[in-house]
């Protein structure tokens, strides 16, 4: 037998490797007993073995990688972090299959009919007058014709050069009158008969205007309401705004439930998180564009299949989000307030795909330069994993401060 | 075999339940197939038999460069040496002879230039050494070690192989075996035989 010839040590070393007969072992216990040497030798076996297991292995991290690729199954199963949106014709098409959408289109319908209803065109000034027994009340210059809607400043300066070029011009054929006017150094037109009788005026006379006329002038409502001016220079203009006063810049904070209800807290907290800042600018006293961009987080829904396997995968997205807003103000409710209802849409987009935002709301400007607002927002957001778009949406409320620059 | 996993941690997801529970020929299987499923076959296989192969590679060749390049190869070999006409039986001693193989020709490449136990000579112990510099010591001691007695050693101690095992993977008989243990340990003991009371600590 094998371990009948072994000596105590072999014995003792077979023993602790597990590998001594039962019937040895009894052996070995009294050659111990007996033997302090080998008691000796049993205690250094047992540092050295627990010594050398104790030794620190590990195997270095990218050496499953550099295993995978070289075998060509890829990089090794790593944890999913961001999904990349698809084509825009996909963003499209899941435009217009997505419930969402309907809220982005009531916004701009709403939007939309509003401009329409609301919106009060350009009312044409009813022109001149002439009767036969009211005198032709005042002169015209070639410029004040042509910018009928011009300001005051540039319908006097214009008034002013054209009395001094002396410019000869035909105003407007109504009610079978025919108006001429000769804006030398004086402006009465002269008036004469026409075919059918009517006094008409022709060119001005070299007459002294007096001051009845003067007023007569500038007192006719018909005459300043076609040509928007009045007759004494000192006429205090308006001044065109600067382009920057047409110019608002907003923050504003958001606090939104979402639809896609997940138990999975936020990753982390990022700074300026469910925060948002824009420029807008003013196209009209009710229209306004402009850009903003914020950071909020989306709970996220999707599915996807890795290696045959069907996944779902829920997560809590931080998204740095970015779009083109257009914002219209409705009339005030009520004006000595100053409380304006509004309604905003936002179109733009993540790194992950596009963001639609819908706003109603109202704000209330405290001066020409701040003012507060706050509405009810819906928000969704579409994303795209393996060919597929799914989406998620929150409705909350969002409030803020917009400043005119 | 589909199997819908909700993971309620962010931006995770995990191995499914099924593979784990898969044996090494099924996962074997698998990998064969190359289908959808090869390469999480291939990743169990390599996380249940990394540490045993890169154990052995370490510890044979001593090099840490040379023993992860021994121990990359090993896993990429196994994969491409699955074929459908190799009939795997014992994969955890399939993926160490694949290592042993290539660790033997690498030391042979490298032509170690080692001490041998008769010309070792440690320097006089006359301080205390700590984890780190005892650490150091035995791998020395380990690299003193005759080939085939490191091999048997390692296969031993750090890997857990019994003797049967050790000797159907060297190709050694039981008795020879047993005696290159031995020798190895008597060895090492007597390498290490002034500092057993670091060791002890």
């Amino acid at each position: 037998m094998m371990y009948e010839e072994l000596s105590p040590s072999e014995m003792l070393c077979a023993f602790l490797d597990g590998e001594l007969p039962e019937t040895q072992i009894s052996s070995l216990f009294y050659a111990m007993a007996q033997n302090t040497e080998l008691q000796a030798e049993l205690r250094q076996l047992l540092a050295v073995r627990n010594a050398v297991q104790a030794m620190p292995l590990s195997i270095p991290a990218q050496l499953q990688d550099a295993i995978f690729e070289r075998s060509g199954l890829g990089n090794h199963l790593r944890p999913a972090t961001v999904i990349k949106s698809g084509a825009v014709m996909g963003t499209l098409a899941m435009i217009f299959k997505s419930r969402a959408f309907a809220m982005v289109l009531s916004g701009v319908l709403a939007s939309t009919a509003t401009f329409a209803f609301m919106h009060t065109t350009q009312v044409i000034p009813d022109p001149v007058m002439i009767t036969k027994s009211t005198p032709v009340p005042s002169v015209e210059t070639k410029v004040v014709i042509e910018k009928i809607d011009a300001t005051t400043s540039q319908l006097a300066s214009a008034f002013k050069d054209g009395f001094e070029k002396g410019v000869t011009e035909r105003l407007e054929n109504t009610h079978g009158v025919i108006a001429e006017n000769n804006a030398t150094d004086n402006y009465i037109p002269n008036q004469k008969p026409n075919e059918e009788g009517e006094i008409v005026t022709l060119g001005a006379q070299k007459e002294e205007v007096s001051e009845q006329q003067r007023q007569i002038i500038a007192d006719s409502a018909a005459f300043a309401r076609r040509f928007a001016f009045k007759f004494t220079p000192q006429e205090e203009v308006i001044p065109t705004p600067p382009l920057l006063q047409n110019f608002m810049a907003f923050v504003r904070g958001s606090a939104a439930y979402s639809l896609v209800r997940l138990n999975i807290p936020a990753p982390s907290d990022p700074a300026f998180n469910n925060t948002s800042a824009g420029l807008l600018y003013r196209v009209d006293d009710r229209n306004f564009i402009g850009m903003e961009v914020g950071r909020e987080n989306f709970m996220q829904q999707y599915r996807g299949i890795e290696d045959g396997i069907p996944f779902r995968y829920e997560q809590n997205y931080p998204a740095i989000w970015g779009g083109a807003v257009y914002q219209h103000n409705f009339p005030k409710l009520v004006t000595a307030y100053g409380i304006q209802p509004f309604a905003r849409i936002m179109a733009g987009g993540t790194e992950v795909g596009p963001l639609f935002k819908t706003a109603a709301g109202i704000y209330y400007e405290y001066n020409n330069s701040i003012g507060v607002n706050a509405a009810v927002e819906g928000t969704s957001l579409f994303y795209n994993h393996q060919q597929n778009w799914f989406s998620t949406q929150k409705i909350g409320f969002t409030y803020g401060v917009f400043f005119r620059l | 075999m589909s199997t819908i996993i909700t993971n309620k941690r962010t931006n995770l997801r995990s191995m499914p339940q099924s593979l784990r529970s898969h044996s090494d020929q099924q996962l074997y299987a698998l990998v064969l197939e190359r289908g959808t499923l090869a390469r999480a076959a291939f990743n169990e296989i390599y996380q249940r038999h990394s540490m045993r192969v890169f154990t052995y590679c370490r510890r044979i060749i001593g090099d840490s460069d040379a023993a992860q390049d021994m121990f990359q190869e090993t896993f990429v070999r196994f994969f491409e040496s699955a074929t459908p006409d190799r009939e795997m039986t014992n994969l955890p001693g399939y993926l160490l002879r694949i290592a042993r193989n290539l660790c033997l020709a690498e030391r042979k490449k490298l032509n170690r230039q080692t001490v041998s136990f008769e010309e070792f000579r440690f320097p006089s112990h006359d301080a205390s050494y700590d984890s780190a510099e005892l650490i150091k010591l035995v791998e020395t001691a380990l690299e003193s070690l005759k080939e085939d007695y490191r091999e048997a050693y390692v296969l031993k101690e750090f890997l857990g192989l019994s003797y049967n095992e050790i000797a159907e993977m060297t190709g050694a008989n039981l008795a020879l075996v047993r005696v290159r243990i031995y020798r190895a340990k008597t060895q090492i003991r007597e390498i290490l035989a002034p500092y057993i009371e670091d060791l002890e600590k």
